[in-house]
């Protein structure tokens, strides 16, 4: 039975805490031609020095604007895309460059779901050739096990398939415009599934769909999750979508990874000014909400010449002078324990309002962070920390 | 701030726009189909009224409507009335010079794109003076420049003597919308229908703009209309709101009524099916079951009965019509 096959690759894996996707120091450069020769005129920083570890079973959250990089980030991960810098691991192999075989073999085990159902599902073939292309591919390559070999079992299995995302059996000789978006969507669903990878990309699953279809994919979601025990990269703009889906959430700003925590504690207490204007920017459908709202200066500087320093001071309240030339690093928030503790309270920096706000926060993540160190005893995952990336909670930097 | 405005707006001679019973029709290759069928709300003086629906509720057909916008010859106003300060615009639509004077001058529209609202071919100024250009033939071309110029740096423009040089294209979404804005308002008019102005761009960007609407809103003096799918626009920007479905209007009430207290089953989902962040994350979200049936395989009765819970033999036979459970709260439900 091909459901077997599914119960052994997670035992496999018994070793719950390893990560099983491995993102480190990815770069990734656009160049940009331009005159009569087509020379090189400049560089766009699409994601600018980004790494993260996502472990098995688990949902990382990528949130930001538009041009924030977070696109471009999933397509390095899954390959689509060669990187200009840094590395991506599955199950601890490196598989930066991969190609022919070798990326085939990655692509088994790491699938994508993309934004659009309107443009990524090929309008002239069937739902059943769309679905029944990857059985065929792989197999081809692999040569496993899996009995998809002919088109009698091929069929089975995409029939298995189609209602396990809630279709029904006809759907195999329709075509995708015969779908709604939401139907779409569950037919992008299934086809990234339909090898039962380890890890799902999924590029804004639910943008582009009306809100009452939106929570059924999200649900559909979730339980394939649980079921199938994917881990998995999930990148969108909507906030509220993210959080719900997510373990951990990095926001991303400009290229660059500005905050990293435990969903619950990223909008419980964000800490960077950037996420507190993302988060105090979302509408909320309930008009007795009295939250302040934060409205940003300006717009995005251009990401062919990011800011220097930190690329966020141009539009930052709080800005210093040591922003504006320094870039800061993506550190725990126990920098921040420090920095109150020792300097801050006796010095007159106009932040220490902004400090004073968040230390609450801060004790709130210590206690966390305490408690799960004893549990795993590790502390070097960043699933633990808060990570936050603004001179803010740097003490060395603001010493100076 | 808003709950003392709404106090005082009662009085009929406050309402500067009256939809009632709005039919509108498009010629379809499956015959005709009313993409609006008997939709009515009003829209008081000073206030903000959002339109919330999913996309085919009718919701910018609606509005286009009220502009005498609708796609020609397909769409129709079959019947019903759209009175502007108590006059029915409805037989002015067929007579072009009748609406221009309307169109444009008391009452402005934005739109969901601003890259495909505005010419690519034309710099922001020239695009602008057309305004002045139709509404105040009189005005010189110096001073044209001058007063687009003014209306870019109330909507917020760092640099508009710079902007009216530019292109479209050379400006990024945020600023589109922000020229679009400026252009619509111009002429100072007296309603403003924004269809979808935010959906196209990012949450801090969006945030920006309906801020700068409603600053805008309360120095003009003037009435909007917000038309979104995304209920947290409309709890945080609109006194009144509208919930469609299907070409009807399903529920109307002042916005803390609408969403501390629905009646209507399908406000009650659209509520419930968003992610909030109170929601428990991971937890199975509550759902409406099935989706939107296209215009011409709406089901008779009540449109919404094939996808509700409540559902009872009434609904798939009659069409509710419009009660009142609460003062001022309409439902078209057969509950009530």
């Amino acid at each position: 039975m091909e459901t077997l096959v599914q119960d052994d690759m997670k035992g496999e894996s018994a070793i719950e805490d390893i990560p099983i996707l491995q993102v480190m120091h990815l770069i990734k450069h656009f160049p940009v031609h331009g005159g009569i020769f087509l020379r090189k005129q400049g560089v766009v920083h699409a994601v600018d020095d980004v790494s993260f570890d996502v472990r098995k079973g688990q949902t990382l959250g990528l949130v930001g604007e538009s041009g924030c990089g977070k696109t471009t980030l999933g397509r390095c991960i899954m390959g689509l895309y060669p990187l200009s810098g840094g590395s991506v691991k599955l199950h601890g192999q490196n598989i930066t460059g991969a190609t022919g075989k070798k990326l085939k073999s990655f692509r088994l085990r790491m699938q994508m779901i993309f934004q659009d159902p309107f443009e990524s599902l090929n309008s002239r073939h069937t739902v059943g050739e769309i679905l029944e292309e990857k059985y065929i591919i792989h197999n081809r390559l692999s040569n496993d096990i899996r009995g998809s070999g002919n088109s009698s079992s091929r069929r089975r299995e995409i029939v298995k398939l189609l209602d396990r995302v809630g279709l029904s059996e006809q759907a195999i000789t329709r075509f995708p415009h015969e779908f709604s978006g939401g139907q779409r969507q569950r037919i992008g669903i299934a086809r990234a599934i339909s090898l039962e990878p380890e890890v799902l990309i999924c590029d804004e699953p639910v943008s582009a769909l009306d809100v009452s279809v939106q929570s059924q994919i999200l649900n559909l979601m979730l339980t394939l999750q649980k079921d199938m025990g994917l881990t998995s990269v999930f990148i969108s703009h909507d906030l509220a979508v993210v959080r719900h889906v997510s373990d951990h959430i990095a926001v991303m700003y400009l290229g660059k990874i500005v905050e990293m925590a435990d969903a619950g504690k990223i909008y419980d207490h964000p800490m960077h000014p950037y996420t507190k204007a993302l988060l105090s920017a979302v509408p909320v459908a309930d008009p007795k909400s009295t939250r302040e709202r934060i409205i940003l200066k300006g717009e995005v500087p251009s990401p062919l010449n990011p800011p220097e320093g930190c690329r966020f001071h141009t539009r930052c309240e709080y800005v210093m002078d040591i922003c504006k030339h320094q870039e800061p690093r993506l550190e725990p928030s126990e920098a921040v324990i420090l920095k109150y503790s020792s300097e801050l309270l006796n010095s007159d920096n106009e932040s220490l309002n902004v400090v004073k706000d968040s230390l609450d926060a801060v004790k709130d993540s210590l206690d966390i962070v305490k408690e799960s160190l004893k549990y795993t005893g590790n502390s070097n995952s960043n699933s633990t920390h808060h990570l936050v990336a603004c001179h803010l909670y740097h003490e060395k930097e603001v010493k100076r | 701030m808003i709950n003392e405005s709404k106090a005082k707006l009662t009085a009929t001679s406050d309402i500067i726009l009256n939809v009632s019973n709005l039919v509108v029709s498009f010629e379809t290759e499956k015959g005709r189909v009313k993409a609006v069928d008997g939709a009515g709300f009003k829209l008081k003086k000073g206030a903000t009224l959002g339109i919330v629906g999913e996309s085919g509720c009718g919701k910018s057909v609606t509005a286009l409507a009220i502009m005498g916008l609708l796609p020609k010859p397909s769409g129709r106003i079959e019947s019903g009335t759209i009175e502007f300060k108590s006059e029915d615009m409805v037989p002015l639509m067929g007579k072009q010079g009748e609406m221009h004077k309307i169109r444009g001058r008391q009452i402005s529209m934005i739109f969901q794109e601003p890259m495909t609202a505005l010419n690519p071919v034309q710099k922001i100024g020239v695009q602008m003076n057309e305004v002045y250009q139709l509404h105040f033939p009189l005005m010189k071309s110096h001073d044209m420049d001058n007063a687009s110029i003014s209306m870019l740096a109330q909507v917020g423009i760092a640099s508009p003597d710079k902007v009216i040089r530019q292109y479209p294209h050379e400006l990024s979404g945020g600023m589109r919308q922000r020229v679009m804005i400026a252009m619509a308002l111009s002429s100072k008019p007296d309603i403003l229908i924004a269809d979808e102005p935010t959906t196209a761009l990012d949450v801090t960007v969006q945030a920006q703009i309906l801020d700068m609407i409603n600053d805008l809103q309360a120095k003009l003096g003037m009435s909007v209309i917000i038309i979104t799918h995304d209920l947290g626009v409309i709890a945080e920007n609109c006194d009144d709101a509208v919930v469609m479905y299907g070409g009807r209007v399903a529920e109307r009430a002042a916005v803390p009524d609408l969403f501390s207290n629905p009646v209507h089953p399908y406000t009650q989902g659209l509520l419930k099916s968003i992610p909030g962040f109170a929601t428990t994350p991971k937890s199975t979200l509550p759902t409406i079951k099935g989706q939107v049936p296209s215009l011409d395989k709406m089901p008779s009765g009540c449109r919404f009965s094939n996808r509700c819970d409540h559902v009872m033999e009434i609904c798939r036979s009659a069409v509710p019509l419009e009660t009142e459970p609460a003062k001022g709260h309409f439902v078209a439900c057969h509950k009530y």
